[in-house]
């Protein structure tokens, strides 16, 4: 086991000749809660998904418990995606079979419980679900699994508060302990009390990288704040704010 | 691992062609007893006939349609759109999933192959003994011919296995050209079609360049040999060609899936 | 009681707090055993780390005793609870002298003013 879990060097990538990622130089260690937080653009999700291994880097080198992103890493490796990546026809069970088959840090009996507690009935096919409950499937699919690290893409926006308390207790009351969870939000009042560490991204470059506590003994105000301070000039989405 | 990768595929090949496989063969059944109204005796059983036969052919026809859209589809929102990111985050190797989806591709022709070989002998009015009187028939026919029965079970064999690298390589074309079009940032749907020519293009000239002077040598080789000997030598040697290209596709498809791959 | 949390200062000292407010109030009664670091976590919706270093502060302040793994229970030492009361009331109190005298009471005024208003309570 590798003491550093997540190891970023000069991590850069381009989109032809937009630049996403800058240079990026990242260290996580194990068993905290991570946020990555920055306005939309900022890069957080290319950030994620060079780490899942949907994104190749332009530069740079990303190592996952040692190892280069491939099916080692992939299988301790559980991402919930900004989108529903499943096939209509299937049931949550069928999903449950899936991910059981595939990763062996699966926990179907969690699963299932989850989905009592959730209020989702996993024998129904994901067509006849709302939007909402189909965010919930994913997400039992996502917690369920005892893996190392959990790449969370804005799992917060877009859901009324009631749903956001309850996604942030479910990661909370579900997570692995020894595992790293990595959230990225622009919505940080939310989730500040939360995390262990905060990461700022600004342009595709990280800024700051402390942690929460540190913060706001240093700045003696919230990582919110802070936040907000630095990324002032940005023009933020939506009435979130 | 990739027998799992496997089962997933062929349970939404078992989803998409769930309904079309029987309804063909349903729709033969029906034709079997509708064909008898041909004879002219009514004219209502003269345009069932026509109905059921237009009906018949328009399923296979369909059958045919939804298996190629099959096998791009599956590539394409399977592996290169949102579906990917569920495919390419599971702990298989790339090539696993090329192979997958291509085995699957080929297994789906297969068996729409067979279904509508079997719905024609369904449709024709014949019973065991017709069928035996067939064989029987095709028996003798080899027999004056002065080929061997293990000759000609082997030749079907070969020629199955013939059409199936013929299928493979085809749908390889087509998932080389839809990996070589998400290598483009934009329009990557309409850049498939345009490497699509551009991968016929290129296997032509490569073809004139390289396979002309290896064909002509093989074509002399094949010459030399006579009857059944002959038979096999020239599938296999068709089969190894196809081989040869396929490896070709799927090698520059697992490369841009390995390293090149950016779902956006 | 709910879990409340202000913006200026780390959220593990202001856990302490209201872990030892919840203490003296009997929500936790001397020598109970006090929930896990998860529940604890859950129930406030912080992170378990930093409600691990709110409960290692209680056990300094000897408000906690036991390990992480057999589980902690309050302390049945009255004299550390009392004690903890006393600073907690010390710290009241200096907070509203400060406020009185913000508004121009002297001490002894200030004393003179909280004796009148008990009187009439």
């Amino acid at each position: 086991m590798n003491d550093l879990l997540v190891t970023c060097t000069a991590l850069t990538k381009r989109y032809g000749r937009k630049t996403a990622l800058a240079g990026v130089n990242l260290e996580l260690g194990r068993g905290r809660i991570v946020g990555l937080l920055g306005p939309n653009g900022s890069g957080k999700t290319t950030l994620i998904k060079i780490l899942c291994g949907l994104l190749q880097p332009s530069e740079g080198a990303v190592l996952v418990d040692g190892a280069p992103v491939g099916p080692y890493t992939k299988s301790i490796i559980s991402y919930l995606p900004d989108r529903m990546y499943f096939a209509d026809w299937m049931k949550a069970t069928d999903l449950f079979d899936l991910f059981a088959d595939f990763y062996s840090d699966f926990d179907r009996t969690r699963a299932m419980s989850m989905c009592a507690s959730l209020g989702v009935t996993p024998s129904d096919r994901l067509k006849s679900m709302s939007k909402g409950t189909k965010e919930k499937v994913q997400l039992v699919l996502v917690m369920a699994r005892k893996a190392q690290l959990y790449l969370l893409d804005e799992p917060i926006a877009g859901v009324d508060p009631a749903a956001r308390d309850f996604i942030l207790g479910t990661i909370l009351t579900n997570y692995n302990e020894s595992g790293t969870v990595l959230l990225s939000t622009h919505l940080i009042s939310d989730i500040e009390k939360v995390l262990d560490e905060a990461v700022f991204l600004k342009d595709g470059a990280v800024t700051l990288h402390d942690t929460v506590d540190a913060i706001r003994e240093r700045e003696g105000k919230s990582v919110d704040a802070l936040f907000r301070e630095i990324f002032r000039a940005h023009d933020f989405e939506g009435g979130a704010f | 691992m990739f027998g799992k990768l496997l089962k997933y595929d062929c349970r939404s090949m078992l989803k998409q062609f769930g309904f079309i496989w029987p309804a063909a063969l349903a729709l033969a059944l029906i034709n079997r007893f509708t064909l008898g109204g041909l004879d002219g005796s009514s004219a209502v059983g003269e345009t069932a006939a026509g109905i059921a036969m237009l009906v018949y052919v328009a399923i296979l026809m369909a059958m045919f349609v939804i298996a190629v859209i099959f096998v791009i589809q599956r590539f394409y929102k399977g592996l290169l759109g949102d579906e990917g990111y569920l495919m390419h985050t599971l702990p298989v190797k790339p090539w696993q999933l090329v192979a997958s989806k291509l085995l699957t591709a080929v297994l789906a022709t297969m068996a729409s192959v067979l279904v509508a070989v079997g719905s024609i002998f369904l449709i024709a009015p014949m019973g065991w003994s017709d069928l035996m009187n067939l064989f029987s028939f095709l028996g003798r026919l080899f027999t004056h011919w002065n080929i061997q029965a293990t000759h000609a079970a082997v030749g079907t064999v070969e020629v199955i296995l013939l059409m199936m690298a013929s299928f493979a390589v085809g749908y390889l074309e087509l998932y080389l050209a839809m990996a070589l079009g998400h290598l483009f940032s934009k329009h990557r749907a309409a850049m498939s079609f345009v490497a699509f020519i551009g991968v016929q293009v290129a296997i032509r000239i490569l073809g004139n360049i390289v396979l002309q002077p290896v064909d002509s040598l093989l074509g002399s080789l094949v010459e030399g040999l006579h009857g059944p000997s002959g038979f096999h030598a020239t599938v296999w040697i068709a089969i190894a060609g196809e081989a040869v290209v396929s490896a070709i596709y799927f090698a520059g498809t697992e490369y841009i899936l390995r390293r090149r791959l950016n779902l956006e | 009681m709910e879990w409340r949390f202000t913006e200026d200062r780390p959220i593990w000292q202001q856990l302490t707090e209201q872990l030892t407010v919840r203490i003296l109030k009997g929500v936790y009664p001397s020598g109970s055993r006090l929930p896990t670091v998860r529940e604890l976590a859950a129930q406030a919706g912080v992170n378990p780390n930093t409600m691990q270093r709110a409960l290692v502060q209680l056990e300094a302040d000897g408000l906690a005793v036991g390990s992480r793994t057999a589980g902690r229970t309050v302390t049945e030492d009255e004299a550390v609870i009392q004690a903890a009361r006393r600073e907690r009331a010390r710290d009241a109190v200096a907070l509203c002298l400060q406020i009185l005298e913000e508004l121009g009471y002297t001490k002894s005024d200030a004393l003179a003013f909280v004796k009148e208003e008990l009187r009439d309570e």
